[in-house]
Parts: C-alpha cells; sequence; structure tokens
C-alpha cells in the first residue's frame, strides 16, 4: 500500500509539473505587455520601463518560470494585474461560489442518473430502458448553456419561481443562496447526468450477469435487494471513477454556466482575466483547476479500495 | 451472431438514425451555401416576429430572419468541426504512431504529455487557447483541434501496439518491408475503424465546443451568424421573445445528437466486442 500510494503520489507530481510548464510556455506565448496591462495605454515609457523592471519582466523566462513555480508550491500565485491583490486569495475568495455549484451540481447529477441508470439496466431491453436511453441521447446533446436559458425561461420568466441570474451572498441566509445557485446547478447536472446514467447501466448490465448475481437471485432474494444490494455496490466502482474522470468537465462547464447566469465565480473571474491579459491571475485559475482534477483522480484511485476489497496495491 | 442480430433490430437503427439526422445537417449546410429565403445578416422592418408563414423560426432584435441564420450556422458548425477533427486526427494519428511504433522514451513522453492534455477539460484548453491566439473562428479551430490531439493519439498508439505484434506485420518485416510500408499498408489501415468511431463523437464535442466559445463571444464573431452567438443574443431578449432562443438550440442539438447517433452506430457495426455485449 505505502510503496503504491508513494508511486502515485510521485506521478500526481509529475503530471503537476507538467501542467504548470505547459501553462507558463502557453502562456508567454499571449502577445501583450503585462505592464502596459497595468499602467494603461496612455502611460509614459519611462514609469512602463520601471514597473517592467519591478515585476522583473526583464528577467530571462527560465528565472521567472522557477521564481513562479517556487511561489505556487507555497500557495502564492503571485499578484494579480487587475485587482492588485494576491491571486491565491481573490481564488480562495470565488470558491464560496463555484466550489458550492460544482458541489450541487454532482449531488443533483447522482440524484438523477443513478437510479434512472440502475432502473434501464434493471428494465432491460424494454420501454423504460428505451426511455432512459433516449433521455441519455438528449442530456449528450443539448449544451449545458442552452439547457440554462431552457430552464430560465420555465422556472424564471414564466414561472417566476427562481432568480434569472446573479448570487445572493451567503451572509444574506443559505437559503436564498442555495436558490441562485439551483438554476445553474440543475443546467449543469442535466448534461452530467446523461453521461452518468449511461455508465451506471452498462456497469449494471455487466454485474448482473455475473455468477454471483445468479446465486444471489438463486437464493432466492427479491430483485429489489439483488438490484440494490448486491449488484449496485459492485458497479458503483466503475461509476466512482467516471465522476473522477467528470470532475473536470464538471469545471469547465461551470465556467459556462456561471457566464449563463453572471454568477461572480471562478468562471466569470477566468474570463475576464483573459480578457485583459491579466496573466498571473490566468495562470494561477488554470494551475488550480488543473490541480483540482488531478487530486480528484488520486483520490478515486484510493476508493476503489475501499469499494472493491479484491483490489490490492502493490 | 446473425441471430443475435436479429433479435435487436434497435441497434442498427442507431447507425440509420445518425446517417439520417448528419446528411440532414449536410444537406441544409450545403443548401444554405446556395441558397437561403433572406440574406442571413441583413437587417429589416419586422423585429421579434413570432414563427410565421414568412418567417417560419421568427425574426430578432435586428429583423434577421432567424431560419436562414440558423440554416447558415450550419455551414459554420460543420467548418469548425471538420477542420478541428481533421487537426486531431492528423496530429494525433502521427503523434500515436510515433509513440505506438518506436516506443522507449519518445512513447514515455508523448504520452505523459498527451495525458495531461487529456485531463483537461477540451472547453477549458478551446478558452485558454483562444486567449492566446486571439479570438474568432479559426482559432477557436485549432483550439478545439488541438485539444482533440490526445484522443486520436492514445487510440492510434494502442492499435499500434497490438498489431505491431501480430503475424502479418511480423511477416512483412521479415520480408523485408520498410517501417513506413509496414505502417501504411498494414497497421493503418487495420487501425481505421476505432478512428472512425472517435471521428464521429469528436465531431460532436468539436460542434457543442464551438457553439460554447461563440456564446462566450471568443468564437464566431457577429454579424456571422453562429448557433452559440445567436443563443446569446437571444437570451438578453428573454423577456420580450421566446423564440429565438429556441431554433438555435434546436439545431446544436440535432447535429450533436446526430454525429454522437451515428458514432455509436459505427461502434455497433465495426467494433466486434461490441456485439457480444448489450
Amino acid at each position: 500500500m505505502l510503496r503504491y500510494l508513494t508511486r502515485r503520489l510521485f506521478s500526481l507530481v509529475v503530471t503537476l509539473w507538467l501542467v504548470s510548464v505547459l501553462i507558463f510556455l502557453a502562456l508567454q506565448v499571449i502577445p501583450g505587455d503585462p505592464a502596459q496591462v497595468v499602467l494603461g495605454l496612455q502611460a509614459n515609457p519611462e514609469t512602463l520601463a520601471k514597473l517592467r523592471e519591478q515585476m522583473g519582466l526583464n528577467r530571462p523566462p527560465l528565472v521567472r518560470y522557477l521564481d513562479w513555480l517556487g511561489g505556487a508550491v507555497q500557495g502564492d500565485f503571485g499578484r494579480s494585474l487587475n485587482y492588485g491583490v494576491p491571486v491565491a486569495g481573490l481564488i480562495w475568495s470565488k470558491l464560496s461560489v463555484s466550489a458550492p455549484l460544482a458541489g450541487l451540481a454532482m449531488l443533483l447529477t447522482l440524484t438523477i442518473a443513478l437510479p434512472l441508470g440502475v432502473y434501464a439496466a434493471a428494465h432491460h431491453r424494454n420501454w423504460g430502458d428505451y426511455g432512459t436511453m433516449l433521455f441519455s441521447q438528449g442530456g449528450l446533446a443539448v449544451p449545458s448553456f442552452w439547457a440554462g436559458i431552457l430552464l430560465m425561461i420555465l422556472f424564471s420568466v414564466k414561472l417566476h419561481w427562481l432568480p434569472s441570474g446573479g448570487f445572493t451572498d451567503w451572509s444574506k441566509g443559505t437559503l436564498l443562496s442555495l436558490k441562485s445557485l439551483l438554476l445553474p446547478a440543475l443546467s449543469l447536472s442535466l448534461v452530467q447526468a446523461a453521461v452518468i446514467t449511461r455508465m451506471t447501466r452498462s456497469a449494471m448490465l455487466e454485474v448482473l450477469h455475473e455468477d454471483y448475481v445468479t446465486t444471489a437471485r438463486s437464493k432466492g432474494l427479491s430483485e429489489r435487494v439483488v438490484v440494490y444490494k448486491h449488484a449496485l455496490k459492485n458497479a458503483f466502482i466503475s461509476v466512482v471513477t467516471l465522476l473522477g474522470l467528470q470532475s473536470g468537465q464538471l469545471l469547465a462547464g461551470a465556467i459556462i454556466v456561471e457566464a449563463v447566469f453572471h454568477l461572480p465565480g471562478m468562471g466569470a473571474l477566468v474570463l475576464r482575466s483573459i480578457n485583459q491579459r491579466d496573466l498571473p491571475m490566468v495562470q494561477g485559475i488554470v494551475l488550480f483547476i488543473a490541480a483540482v482534477i488531478v487530486v480528484v483522480n488520486f483520490l478515486v484511485d484510493l476508493v476503489y479500495g475501499y469499494l472493491d476489497p479484491r483490489i490490492r496495491y502493490d | 451472431m446473425t441471430e443475435a442480430r436479429r433479435g435487436r433490430p434497435l441497434k442498427n437503427a442507431n447507425l440509420v438514425v445518425g446517417t439520417v439526422l448528419v446528411v440532414g445537417v449536410l444537406l441544409s449546410a450545403l443548401l444554405s451555401l446556395a441558397y437561403t429565403p433572406y440574406n442571413p445578416t441583413k437587417m429589416g422592418r419586422d423585429r421579434l416576429q413570432p414563427p410565421s408563414q414568412a418567417h417560419p423560426f421568427g425574426t430578432d432584435q435586428f429583423g434577421r430572419d432567424t431560419f436562414s441564420r440558423v440554416l447558415k450556422g450550419s455551414t459554420n458548425s460543420l467548418l469548425v468541426g471538420t477542420i478541428a477533427v481533421g487537426i486531431g486526427l492528423v496530429c494525433g494519428v502521427l503523434v500515436g504512431a510515433l509513440s505506438g511504433y518506436f516506443g522507449g522514451w519518445l512513447d514515455e513522453v508523448l504520452m505523459r504529455v498527451a495525458d495531461v492534455i487529456y485531463g483537461f477539460p477540451a472547453i477549458l484548453m478551446a478558452i485558454l487557447i483562444t486567449s492566446i491566439l486571439g479570438h474568432g473562428i479559426q482559432n477557436s479551430m485549432i483550439a478545439i483541434g488541438l485539444s482533440n490531439v490526445p484522443v486520436f493519439a492514445r487510440l492510434t498508439r494502442g492499435s499500434f501496439l497490438s498489431l505491431k505484434q501480430r503475424g502479418f506485420v511480423s511477416a512483412a518485416r521479415a520480408l523485408g518491408r520498410s517501417p513506413w510500408g509496414i505502417v501504411g499498408r498494414h497497421i493503418l489501415p487495420n487501425s481505421l475503424s476505432p478512428l472512425l468511431i472517435q471521428a464521429s463523437s469528436s465531431f460532436a464535442i468539436a460542434i457543442l465546443a464551438e457553439a460554447a466559445l461563440s456564446y462566450l463571444g471568443l468564437g464566431t464573431q457577429p454579424p456571422q451568424p453562429s448557433w452559440g452567438s445567436m443563443l446569446l443574443e437571444a437570451q438578453a431578449l428573454l423577456n420580450r421573445t421566446l423564440w429565438p432562443a429556441l431554433f438555435p438550440g434546436l439545431a446544436i442539438a440535432v447535429a450533436v445528437l446526430g454525429f454522437n447517433v451515428l458514432g455509436d452506430g459505427l461502434r455497433d457495426a465495426l467494433d466486434p466486442r461490441v456485439r457480444e455485449r448489450g
């Protein structure tokens, strides 16, 4: 176990390092001068040169990269050019919107997808199965931002139940904040649910053909116990893997959905920072998202052992 | 096997439905090149009209005919899809072939980088790349194309690794064929079907990504009609009319559904392993 853990941790670090190199290289190519961004187009050349010196832009790229990496390892992503505050703090503050959004979306996804997937598998090649697959194909085809607009039409424009955008801060009451996150989370989860439903269904189908399920059936256990207790637990292993892989898609989808509903989260921040050439901000956010994805997948690997005792880590 | 197939009439329905939808989108794109009922970028006096005989999908806030714009938008989506999948396929096959055929440290490095890119959400990649290269349709093609490279590279590498060991490849090598001859004659033709299946799914993802980029204002620039930017404009009008928000979204869904279902159908038809299972 320990050996496996060290090996996985090592590959995690290597991956993150590679990501940092790619991000840094990619953003070096962006045309535009960060010092100019801070001072504006009318700045006089002397102040510009001074600031460039101050920001360390005259140093060779390798030195700047090492400097940035050294800071990032310690949780210091530098200062935002636009806001003048530390990048890490800004990301952290935006997480109060983006993290609950992703969490709520994940929760809704599982609530929709697990029962549907299990139902479809239990009614294999029946109308219920075909209906579920139809829903799933539809969900895969509908872009999250269109789903958001449609939900907005129904629940805000027509029914006036939920706000059509914006975020009510947590200090004004948890319920109000959750209310402003509900539609965005729902539009995000419809697409995710389509993927997870398919996966749950095929994982369940595979498991339902195994010998131990036949044994459980011939023991006289009710179909409900066989499906939900015996089969689901094993099918869940493949579903968990997919959830890990989908975490990246979820974060990326959140960027778009935040734009649809005008939520002041990380998505809005990254889009604005890109438009304003706020290099340290963009680097920080992208590295942060990449780190979340890599760490989630690492955790998923560890959860395996718990879910499937046959898996040994050596 | 024939019996198993007869028992599942819906299996091949995927191929039929997918082909019909994709051909439908292709035809409307071809049609829009030659003819649209109105000029898709010309403003008119009938603003925000609901669907009618004259304007089957209604009109937008500038009085432009939504049907013509949706029709024209299909060329935009298909163009981005074709170029993006093309970039992904060519670069991916090249990288995968190098990796799978030569192995060793080259394989190690290439696949590590591919893994990193693969784990990174395509949309975020595309946002990042368009922000580097600048907004616009060409750059979204390149961006979506580049984010497609790892999946094709992985597939090609996989087929190369398994085919490299096969008897007919060893025989060709023993007969003294050059590496390029072996790859071109024996390995590549045998890796085509997984690539074809993936190309269809990737096309669907590319259409979604293009729509998302245009919706965020990073892709196709107005006044050129793109399904994504049409939805962005429509969202601002929701309090006055709903129609402009419906049809472009529907068009995206139909096109994506078509390529996804076609991909499933191709898999059923070409991948022998799938036929066994339900």
